[in-house]
């Protein structure tokens, strides 16, 4: 074979060989790890280690599901629109996880003077039995959203003896198994999606 | 003469008057109940309402024995946050439709007397005040089962995992 021949030939095998290892290169998993998230923090931050109170009196805090992945949600029981439909989309993603054993959800209160621990734990049992439902001191409370972006707000009454309207964000937080904030995620948006992102995460 | 046939035509028009004002001019579609946590103290309903008469219609009131109270609320959505208010009443214009679906106008039923479950169906008064009551089943759904469309569409019947305005947020 001719010089020139030779050095074709093996300038087209580097190529083609170029062009396997690039296809098989190509990002199928290697996507960030949540595309259906609205937020992903980077770098994650870090979340203030703040004590709640779970039914029973049990304190309650996120150090106890260190090891696990969170899925936060901040609304109160009073709410008849906005925080059952959440719950709802949280139990149908819950359920579709392939690993649920490795996702702790939990709804936090953020009007403590209605909404007592043990209240919310049978609040949300009725959406899944494994969900916790916690509240806090108002100060507790503030410190954690304050890094997750949450917003709420205790209004007025319309009239004195009305009960008081609460607005909130209605937004689904993701912590990571180290306790620091990792993603939102907007409930109902994308039916099924926050369970796809969890499944396709490496075990 | 004149005061004989007044008295007759007021006669008259006592005995029709109250046949007319027992229907208002409304038809109703994809009714729900949301089916709560057994010690929940408010539930959430939706309906849509159609205005099937020339002028405007107003819902003043709707009521229920099984609730203390039911008021009417706008969801909406500032600086981030959802919340409610509540509104005195809900105008329709002469042939058109209010929609309360999740996310958006809804009522909200206060203090049950006792937990409503799915497949229950709960009867509800709406007050349109002079265009007359009318009283209206709605069914309590949970998530688990197939509910109403929360669309507007009068023949969409498929199970919709659509909730409504929620969270706009990008």
């Amino acid at each position: 074979m001719s010089p020139f021949l030779r050095s074709f030939r093996l300038g087209l095998a580097a190529v083609a060989l170029a062009a396997v290892v690039t296809a098989c290169a190509a990002p199928e998993t290697a996507k960030e790890p949540f595309p259906h998230a609205v937020i992903t923090p980077e770098p994650r931050k870090d979340v203030p280690a703040v004590t709640l109170q779970a039914a029973g009196g049990k304190p309650f805090t996120l150090e106890d599901a260190r090891g696990k992945w969170v899925w936060l949600y901040f609304g109160f029981a009073n709410c008849p629109d906005v925080c059952p439909a959440a719950m709802d989309d949280l139990a149908a993603e819950y359920k579709a996880l392939e690993r649920p054993e490795e996702v702790e959800v939990v709804f936090v209160s953020v009007d403590p003077a209605r909404d007592t621990p043990d209240q919310l734990a049978k609040y949300v049992t009725y959406y899944h039995p494994d969900f916790q439902g916690v509240t806090g001191e108002r100060a507790a409370i503030d410190a954690l959203v304050k890094p997750l972006g949450i917003g709420y707000v205790i209004d007025k009454p319309a009239k004195p003896g009305d009960p008081y309207p609460v607005s909130h964000s209605n937004l689904i937080t993701v912590l990571d198994p180290e306790g620091r904030y990792a993603a939102t995620y907007v409930p109902g948006a994308e039916p099924g999606k926050l369970a796809e992102d969890f499944n396709q995460l490496a075990p | 003469m004149i005061r004989w046939t007044l008295a007759a035509v007021c006669g008259a028009a006592m005995l029709v008057a109250p046949a007319i004002a027992a229907e208002a001019p409304v038809t109703f579609q994809d009714g729900w109940v949301r089916e709560a946590p057994p010690t929940a103290k408010v539930v959430g309903a939706y309906v849509t309402i159609r205005n099937t008469s020339d002028h405007e219609i107003v819902l003043q009131r709707v009521a229920s024995p099984l609730f203390k109270e039911i008021q009417m609320h706008v969801t909406y959505r500032e600086e981030g946050r959802m919340g409610m208010r509540q509104v005195k009443n809900f105008k329709i214009p002469a042939g058109q439709t209010l929609e309360l679906k999740p996310g958006g106008a809804h009522l909200m039923l206060m203090q049950p007397t006792r937990a409503l479950k799915s497949g229950d169906r709960l009867a509800l008064a709406f007050d349109f005040g002079k265009d007359g009551v009318v009283t209206h089943e709605l069914p309590v759904h949970s998530a688990r089962d197939r509910r109403p469309a929360a669309s507007p569409s009068p023949h969409a019947h498929g199970e919709h995992h659509d909730h409504g305005d929620h969270g706009h947020h990008h």
